[in-house]
């Protein structure tokens, strides 16, 4: 099929796809005045994200912290490692060679990722982001979505890496000299809902991607 | 609607007028929903997503720079509720999800239905969702470049590589049914 032939047919049959014929105007209106405006219902106040995402960004800090404290502070081994273990790249010592160019580059990208985003989480509450964050978000959604554009294997870091693309898509737009407003609220909703650190945590403590 | 007339009726409406509230979402809400419905692909959840997003769109209103047009804005904020709300629901009940999917498409097998509109919505819906999205905002919705780049936070570049590889998908999966 050519584009030209492809164009046609959308042309045609594109309208009807998922063409709804029903459109509830009224009654999703019911509940957005209700929401909105507090007509109907009074709004049920939404418990802050801040504490749970600075708990879980403190924790993460530990975690990491920790974890380069034992890899400094592990002895190394004394003598060539059993076939079995020599074999199992999960127990590989941390310095030894990724297995593949993808491994390094995903391992990289998510330890400077959970690094915005742990310093994210702590400026987004004081409406006083770092200078920098911007630029750095671009540069960190540039490489998101070549890993997205690439054949990942895990199924989990896929998800992680659109939530992480949507989120960083966000930091980029935020206008300079950034006060508390939608656009953090935003940000910091997308970040709790989508358990961001939490799974950046799970990601960064797996020993194929840990650093 | 002129942004003249937008920047009034933006102001009623923060100005606590209900009737203004109510005529932008009459202006914006069926082509909300309908773009929701063809992301979402699910009429409850479409209703759901619509109204979070105009929720969204009334609490934030008084932030809107008049950048972009309003309704780029309000198609942003519904395209990321729509998305995000998508991945969460699809994170809670990943199993089910893809089982629901996949019997939807299992029926709708290409060579067995010669109808093209058919074809071309079972073509759509096995696309990777990264592409699904800017083809339905481009190809279906016609939206612009520009602006699928500001409802999806992706630069421009980025939204023509994914049309253009979700348009390949698309000739490759219907082939078949080239005249």
């Amino acid at each position: 099929m050519t584009e030209q032939e492809l164009d046609e047919l959308l042309r045609q049959a594109g309208p009807e796809y998922r063409a709804s014929a029903n459109v509830p105007l009224e009654r999703m209106w019911s509940g957005i005045e209700a929401r909105a405006f507090g007509t109907a219902v009074l709004p049920v106040p939404k418990p802050k994200a801040w504490p749970r995402l600075l708990a879980l960004a403190a924790m993460l800090v530990l975690g990491v912290g920790l974890g380069w404290s034992a890899a400094r502070l592990a002895p190394p081994p004394a003598g060539p490692l059993p076939p079995a273990v020599a074999e199992d790249p999960a127990l590989l010592p941390i310095s030894s060679p990724s297995p593949s160019p993808f491994v390094g580059v995903a391992r990289d990208y998510f330890q400077q990722t959970t690094g915005l985003v742990v310093a994210l989480a702590g400026d987004l509450r004081t409406g006083r982001v770092w200078p920098g964050t911007r630029a750095r978000a671009r540069e960190l959604l540039s490489t998101t979505r070549l890993l997205l554009d690439g054949d990942l294997p895990d199924p989990a870091q896929r998800e992680l890496l659109e939530d992480l693309e949507l989120v960083l898509a966000q930091v980029v737009q935020l206008p300079e000299a950034r006060q508390p407003n939608a656009d953090a609220d935003l940000i910091v909703q997308a970040m709790d809902q989508r358990d961001v650190l939490s799974r950046l945590a799970v990601i960064i403590s797996d020993p194929v991607t840990a650093p | 609607m002129e942004p003249v007339e937008e920047r009034a009726l933006i102001a009623r409406v923060l100005g606590g007028d209900r009737l203004a509230a109510r005529e932008l979402y009459d202006v914006h809400a069926p082509r909300v929903h309908r773009v929701i419905f063809r992301l979402v692909r699910d009429e409850t959840l479409a209703e759901e997503f619509t109204q979070d997003a105009f929720v969204k769109v009334f609490a934030a209103l008084g932030t809107f720079r008049g950048d972009a047009r309003l309704g780029t804005w309000i198609h942003r904020i519904a395209a990321m509720e729509a998305l995000s709300g998508l991945r969460r629901l699809r994170r809670r009940s990943a199993r089910e999800f893809d089982l629901d999917l996949a019997a939807e498409t299992a029926g709708s097998d290409i060579r067995a239905d010669p109808d093209l509109a058919e074809q071309l919505r079972a073509a759509i819906d096995r696309l990777p969702e990264v592409f699904r999205v800017v083809v339905v905002l481009h190809d279906i919705e016609g939206f612009t470049h520009a602006e699928i780049a500001a409802m999806t936070g992706s630069p421009e570049g980025t939204c023509k590589t994914r049309l253009m590889n979700g348009r390949a998908k698309l000739r490759q999966a219907l082939a078949a049914f080239a005249p």
